[in-house]
């Protein structure tokens, strides 16, 4: 009997600690939804400066309505996040930062795949039109779209970690930006329209993955930027009406020459020396093939 | 705003305010609430019920100055009853209390409604817990006793409102107006607070019996402000105005100092030279609206399209589980994000993502796929070494089964499995058997996994005597059991080995991945039936072939028959044998 008892007492704590191992995972998807929104006014401010650390769900970047300084629409589950916001002013200048705050500082995601989920949080983040912006994005894993097309931003400096990211400056700049800075681990990286930004440099950094860099755009002025890829295939695409000049670093990579002329130190298009505005490019690669597009 | 409400008595609201203080300190004990709450606690709340609700609700806001703002008493004195009657029938049950200056007060529950003199203040149920309770009041004797009746009436504790209705509060509240103990009380818990913290100020007095909703709004506060720790509300000093109902400060007023919205709406059309705290309810700004300074809104809803708003627009709310995320920014960027979309996508399609440009995640799923083929390898080897180990005449008998008629193996294990299901209905509808229904289930989830393990163990075997370079570079061809069952699920497995090697490839050699892939599947199935049925055939092993295909008790050793296996396999291949005949003549020994 006392065999059987103790059997039975093993039976139902392994039925126990197998119910709690099944459970535990489910506990742990419970979500709580915030949705939080912040917005305010143009109301003196001249120009303004945002910092944006955003962990994982979805980003969307966008114009925001005459009038409006900022708009931050923000979902997130209180359970993973706590939004941490602060706004400061300095004569004309206003500072916007946003972090999502987690318990333990880390953030852990169980990989891309996650952020095709509808379960996910989001950040759509909308700027001004008329005032002059320094936007500064880090984001651990996120599908990001950012709609930057008529934006007045002079600087602009995008890091992410792994992400599906798409970049569009579909109309001109209305100021000119110094310096903007692209960076992606493992990433799907689309940007197009860039010559719409009004850089005067321009630096990209990518691990591994795809990238299709667009170059085209209203071109005012000349530009030189730096592009280090990791591994994978890198897509440029330029304008016909600019001139384009290529350094190439990286034996490994495969580099389609086509509409390039072969020069001392790099490449560059046939009208490198009668073009107003040219742009250079260092293309640092380690493992992998760039492939080139012009279009008029 | 509900402007036909009548006066409530002044000790009445003093009464309230010491009910609020309790809960501003239920509230404040459980969570440290921010300055804002204690604000409100402190002075907003209490100045609502301070003022009269007639004061602002005939006056123009305008007009609600400091000069014109009535006083508060201090040190309230109890109304005194001078007599009392009592009203019952079957749809009403009144009580009309004669005060000794000269005023009457009417206590009425009529058809499901709660009317304090004359006027609406809340529900309950017919014939409900209150209602029963409110006529036993009114016809105990002791209501006759004018002396004790204040007492009486203030101890009178009905049940909750657990029917729904929320007439119950309204009659409380009056009851403890008539208290002097509570009178007492509340002066001693905010003595002059009243008189130092309204004056100047303008207040919107709620409806009575919203208390409980405020109350209950409070831990809706206490709960969005948790969530938001770290946030710093800037709402200093106390409010210029609390709304709890609808109100409208109109384009020649201005409001010098912090709103409170509780509830209701409140329009604005003027100025507000201070912060915004909404709580509940709707703030809609006027085209033409100036709020120098925040609005923070918890759970109500905020307009401000054309209103100048010199702060931020702060809104938090819970949201379902369900519900996604609905903002957007304007029209026209939805409208440019879905043209952006339909482009994109476009270009993906006709774009292919390259071989470099996916190596790296091709590698990475490559190597996945193939461990988890290898832990699948490892898995099932151990499986079949147990089988081995422990029965190994029985695995020899099902393999040689197996190998021997692979298609009538085949044909049985597929037949097994068509009638899996209705003989387990056939148990359960037959009473009798249903004892019997896990023995089956257990026999046919022991039978599958063992008979694929005995197929694995006879392709193996196959694959040895075939006696190819590749196992005998590799040292494979050994006549051990074992061997041969690694060397069967080698074989069953290869196919998902070799399509995640071409997961390489990506894109470029999907279809033969997939194609690949869609073999391993059948193979796996096949055998798993072809087994299924070998099991099914030798009676889970229990049964043997000899050398002349008839079937036996298993009594001899494997190794014995092989010599007659490899001549039947012989004969087979000459066609001296007809196997199906052999079948055909079979008996079983004893």
């Amino acid at each position: 009997m006392g065999n059987l008892m103790r059997s039975a007492r093993r039976s139902a704590g392994l039925v126990a600690a197998l119910l709690v191992t099944a459970a535990a995972p489910l506990a742990s998807q419970t979500h709580d939804w915030f949705e939080m929104s912040s917005r305010r006014q143009v109301d003196g401010v001249e120009r303004l400066d945002i910092d944006v650390e955003y962990a994982v769900g979805h980003l969307a970047i966008s114009p925001a309505v005459a009038g409006l300084l900022y708009q931050m629409d923000l979902r997130y589950d209180a359970n993973d996040f706590e939004p941490i916001r602060t706004w400061n002013t300095d004569g004309g200048l206003g500072r916007l930062a946003l972090q999502m705050k987690t318990e333990d500082g880390d953030i852990e995601f169980g990989g891309i795949d996650e952020t095709d989920s509808d379960d996910m949080g989001t950040l759509d983040l909308s700027l001004s039109r008329e005032i002059p912006t320094t936007l500064s994005l880090g984001v651990v894993a996120a599908q990001a779209k950012l709609h930057l097309g008529g934006l007045a931003l002079e600087r602009f400096v995008f890091r992410t970690g792994a992400s599906e990211t798409a970049i569009d400056f579909d109309a001109p700049n209305p100021v000119r930006m110094d310096r903007l800075e692209l960076a992606a681990g493992a990433a799907d990286f689309e940007a197009t329209g860039l010559g719409n930004a009004r850089f005067d440099r321009f630096e990209f950094t990518g691990a591994v993955g795809d990238v299709r860099l667009d170059f085209t755009g209203d071109w005012k002025e000349s530009a030189e930027g730096e592009i280090r890829m990791g591994l994978g295939t890198l897509s440029l695409t330029f304008p016909r009406d600019i001139g384009v000049r290529i350094e190439k670093q990286g034996f490994l990579t495969s580099f389609n020459s086509a509409g390039f002329e072969d020069v001392s130190g790099g490449y560059q298009t046939p009208n490198w020396e009668t073009a107003t505005r040219r742009l250079t490019l260092k293309v640092r690669a380690g493992l992998g093939d760039i492939d080139v597009y012009f279009v008029d | 705003m509900n402007q036909s409400s009548p006066l409530r008595n002044e000790k009445e609201r003093v009464s309230m305010i010491t009910r609020l203080h309790g809960w501003m300190r239920a509230a404040s004990g459980s969570v440290a609430l921010p300055r804002v709450a204690a604000t409100i606690a402190a002075a907003g709340l209490l100045t609502i019920f301070a003022f009269p609700r007639h004061a602002a609700a005939q006056q123009p806001a305008a007009e609600a100055t400091a000069q014109n703002a009535p006083a508060v008493q201090e040190t309230p004195a109890a109304p005194e009853i001078s007599g009392s009657t009592v009203l019952i029938s079957s749809d009403v049950a009144r009580l009309e209390l004669d005060l000794a200056d000269g005023g009457r007060q009417t206590i009425e529950l009529n058809d499901g409604r709660v009317l304090i003199d004359g006027a609406d203040r809340g529900s309950y149920e017919p014939g409900g817990a209150f209602d029963r309770a409110w006529r036993e009041l009114l016809r105990s004797p002791s209501v006759d006793e004018t002396a004790e009746l204040p007492e009486l009436l203030a101890d009178w504790v009905p049940p909750e409102a657990v029917d729904g209705g929320n007439g119950r509060s309204a009659v409380m509240a009056v009851f403890d107006g008539f208290d002097p103990r509570a009178l007492a009380h509340a002066a001693r818990e905010a003595p002059g607070a009243t008189a130092t913290d309204v004056s100047g100020r303008v207040t919107i007095v709620p409806r009575a019996g919203s208390i409980g909703q405020l109350a209950s709004r409070l831990d809706e506060l206490k709960q969005a402000l948790s969530r938001i720790s770290g946030e710093e509300f800037d709402v200093d000093g106390d409010f210029a105005l609390v709304v709890h109902d609808d109100y409208r400060i109109d384009d020649a007023t201005t409001i010098d100092g912090d709103v409170a919205l509780l509830g209701g709406r409140l329009t604005v059309d003027g100025e507000i030279d201070g912060d915004v705290l909404v709580l509940g309810g709707d703030l809609d700004l006027e085209p033409g609206a100036l709020v120098m300074g925040d609005i923070r809104s918890l759970g109500g809803d905020v307009e401000t399209t054309g209103a100048t708003v010199t702060g931020e627009i702060l809104k938090l709310s819970a949201v379902s589980p369900d519900a996604r995320s609905g903002v957007s920014v304007s029209a026209d960027a939805d409208d440019a994000w879905d043209r952006h979309d339909a482009e994109r996508n476009y270009e993906r399609r006709v774009r292919s993502r390259g071989f470099f440009g996916s190596i790296t995640h091709n590698i990475s799923r490559s190597i996945s796929d193939l461990i988890g083929t290898a832990v699948w390898l490892i898995a099932l080897t151990l499986v079949g070494v147990v089988l081995v180990y422990f029965s190994p005449k029985r695995l020899n008998a099902v393999a040689s089964e197996a190998r021997a008629d692979v298609l009538r193996s085949f044909g049985v294990g597929l037949a097994g499995q068509l009638l899996f299901f209705p003989i387990l209905l056939l148990l359960v509808v037959l009473i009798v058997t249903w004892l019997v229904v896990p023995f089956y289930l257990l026999a046919v989830a022991i039978a599958i996994p063992a008979g694929y393990v005995a197929v694995a163990r006879a392709l193996g075997e196959a694959v040895v005597d075939r006696r190819y370079d590749l196992f005998e570079r590799f040292n494979l061809n050994r006549q051990n059991t074992y061997y041969y069952v690694f060397n069967g699920f080698v074989v069953l497995l290869a196919p998902f080995a070799i399509a995640a090697v071409l997961e390489l490839f990506g894109g470029w050699l999907g279809f033969l991945r997939g194609l690949t892939l869609f073999v391993g599947v059948v193979l796996t199935w096949a055998a798993a039936t072809t087994g299924f049925g070998s099991v099914i055939i030798t009676r889970g092993g229990g049964l043997m072939r000899d050398f002349r295909g008839f079937r036996r008790k298993r009594s001899v050793p494997l190794d014995d028959l092989r010599p007659d296996m490899e001549q039947e396999a012989q004969d087979d291949a000459t066609g001296g044998a007809d196997a199906e005949g052999a079948d055909d003549d079979e008996v079983e020994n004893g």
